[in-house]
């Protein structure tokens, strides 16, 4: 088989995995080919809109596991390929001088046992590393079930290791992928995260992981509950929410022509970030007897409505972290305000002239005492019907999700 | 200091070099211009009077080192706001620049003055498209082993773009060329060079034998790598502009 057709079949079983972030690494280009850069860099968009930053490939498609909601379990019938390490460099080394990409994300089907598969890994990474001087990014998917031996070495050649836990509860794990068991996921976590904090150099742009979303009935609940224990207690740098794509027929899976429930993964993302960037926990989003998101409202939003009474909050003093909390107030739009009412006095004009989207805060805020319409419209029914349109529209423009944002695309 | 408005027209040859010598006769005379602009482009009128300026270094580096005392920062905003390409950009820094000698060091954190939010778009837009293109450029292999790659940018930002490509690709040749401003940069695996690019014969370039089979491999990867149940080609344009396809090999032609 020739490379062009290995290509093709071992970049499209890849292409599931959503991880495409190429950022958190400094690594210095010494004397060979390729750097890291922390803000990651994506070098194209491929026709569903995501991001392509790096070189997306299994080292084999081959695997011994048969997961239920896998392209490539056991008894699917699907034509198989593997590269050969040699053959993985190459390919990274001449799609990464002529600029197609920002490095290499290089995943596997099981062959043989976790530690085989693992080892021939590493040895395409060694020769990138070694033969090829190359400092560009790498991140690995590590195989669940393979030695700590084995997550050292590698450990110190790539940039970012992560580990799929996949379902996001154990009993959806037992019954969907039976041949994983969920210790084989947490421990090497577990043991990278330790690594990562012992040595700087280890695994230097962190580690993440992804779930796929609708493939079982777990709540957004349950899934945004385990990112929070994954940021909290991993440091995990990134939690991936996968909206299931049915490729096989399975009784206890969706039916194959399930649409990809992309609204649902928006939600998770828009929450996730919250938990990232915006000091929000789980608990206060979500909870048991309101266990799942509503597709209308952004989650922000959805906790403002409920939390009226902290509201509205007067621009020209709250601190930091309480600006962040009003809807449509992100990072940047927070730190301008703090910014400039340094040296005046903040009008809604004011706030409009800096760029700062109005659609969604105008009615969780005041201007110098001054609220955006007649205060007795200060009620959770009003701003819900103003907000619902506004969203109704925004859905129409388009579903996009992380991706750029103006302070790196990961960090 | 009080400064007269003027219906004046000044001109430049387009450099920061030749824009900081009007500031210098701005601040020297004390006479606000209607607008600057570049020697080609100026386009007379009943009212005003055109000056022509050359460009003088000695009075480059004083309002280079002026514009410093406030603060480095200023002096960056200018530097990066003037290479946007919208027009008028040089009024809109001049009043910039004013503020900035009344405001001082904190001018960059008045987020809300009309000069400092018009300035740091230009800025915005300039860097953006610099981000943007350490991506989307795409380099070939020549025959003897060089990268070639063709940009056409909105803004002038190739010489943002070099320092990135100088570490990455430090022991490679390559050429970038702007074709918008017929600019080529090479680099010789050592320093870099700036060069006129307009008698440069872009179709004698040779390719090396390997090229056309990685081309077809990356092709190919980029149509495969999208997933079709989730096509959103929106979402595509928004990050990806059609403006920078014509010089993507996988979007090329399309």
């Amino acid at each position: 088989m020739d490379t062009m057709q290995k290509l093709k079949i071992l970049a499209d079983s890849a292409k599931y995995d959503v991880s495409c972030s190429s950022s958190g690494s400094d690594r210095k280009n010494k004397n060979g080919l390729g750097n890291g850069h922390v803000a990651g860099i994506c070098h194209s968009f491929s026709a569903d809109g995501r991001c392509i930053s790096l070189l997306k490939v299994l080292m084999t498609n081959i695997c011994i596991f048969d997961c239920k909601y896998c392209i490539n379990r056991k008894s699917n019938e699907v034509e198989r390929a593997a590269f050969t390490p040699l053959e993985i460099a190459e390919l990274t080394i001449n799609f990464y001088r002529r600029n197609y990409i920002e490095g290499l994300f290089l995943s596997s089907g099981i062959m043989k046992d976790a530690d085989y598969t693992m080892g021939k890994m590493y040895e395409a990474i060694y020769l990138l590393r070694t033969k090829y001087n190359y400092h560009g990014y790498i991140h690995v998917k590590t195989i669940p079930g393979c030695s700590q031996e084995l997550i050292d070495k590698m450990g110190k050649l790539v940039d970012r290791m992560s580990i799929n836990i996949e379902l996001p509860s154990i009993p959806s794990l037992k019954l969907l992928a039976p041949n994983k068991d969920t210790d084989k996921i947490v421990k090497p976590m577990n043991y990278v995260a330790k690594n990562i904090e012992k040595d700087k150099k280890f695994v230097r742009a962190g580690q993440t992981t992804q779930m796929i979303i609708g493939a079982t009935e777990d709540s957004d609940y349950q899934i945004l509950s385990i990112s929070q224990g994954m940021y909290d207690n991993l440091k995990m740098k990134r939690v991936y929410y996968s909206g299931y794509v049915p490729v096989n027929p399975d009784r206890l899976l969706p039916m194959v022509d399930t649409p990809v429930p992309l609204r649902r993964e928006n939600r998770l993302y828009q929450a996730d970030w919250l938990l990232r960037f915006y000091n929000f926990k789980t608990d206060e989003l979500l909870s048991s007897d309101n266990a799942n998101f509503n597709y209308d409202i952004d989650p922000k939003c959805n906790w403002a409505l409920r939390n009226l009474n902290q509201f509205p909050i007067e621009i020209n003093k709250a601190d930091y972290s309480t600006l962040l909390r009003i809807p449509g107030i992100g990072v940047l739009s927070a730190r301008k305000i703090i910014s400039a009412r340094k040296h005046t006095i903040l009008t809604f004009e004011d706030l409009k002239r800096m760029n700062i989207v109005m659609k969604r805060a105008r009615y969780f805020i005041t201007c110098n005492g001054k609220y955006c319409m007649d205060t007795k419209f200060f009620q959770e029914q009003v701003i819900t019907n103003a907000l619902t349109y506004h969203e109704n529209m925004l859905i129409k423009s388009s579903s996009v999700h992380e991706q750029i944002t103006l302070f790196g695309s990961d960090s | 200091m009080i400064f007269s408005r003027t219906q004046d027209i000044l001109t430049y040859d387009g450099t920061i070099e030749g824009y900081f010598t009007i500031l210098y006769h701005i601040f020297l005379t004390k006479r606000i211009p209607e607008a600057i602009v570049v020697d080609e482009l100026v386009e007379t009128n009943l009212f005003s009077e055109v000056k022509a300026f050359a460009t003088v270094l000695e009075e480059f580096t004083v309002i280079s080192k002026k514009i410093e005392t406030i603060s480095e920062e200023c002096l960056y905003y200018v530097y990066t706001a003037f290479l946007n390409s919208t027009k008028n950009k040089e009024m809109m820094i001049l009043k910039y620049i004013f503020d900035c000698f009344k405001y001082k060091k904190k001018i960059n954190q008045m987020k809300h003055l009309e000069t400092v939010i018009a300035v740091h778009k230009l800025e915005r837009q300039v860097t953006l498209e610099a981000h943007r293109l350490k991506g989307f450029l795409r380099f070939q292999v020549l025959f003897n082993d060089v990268l070639y790659a063709e940009i056409t940018p909105d803004h002038n930002v190739l010489s943002l773009i070099i320092v990135h490509f100088k570490q990455r690709f430090m022991m490679e040749k390559w050429m970038i060329h702007d074709k918008t401003r017929g600019i080529i940069c090479l680099y010789d695996s050592k320093n870099i060079y700036f060069e006129d690019a307009s008698n440069l014969e872009v179709d004698k370039l040779i390719n090396s034998h390997e090229e056309e089979f990685y081309q077809q491999l990356w092709k190919d990867y980029f149509e495969n790598i999208a997933i079709k149940e989730r096509t959103n080609k929106r979402c595509q344009l928004l990050f990806m502009p059609r403006r920078y396809w014509k010089n993507m090999l996988e979007t090329k032609g399309s």
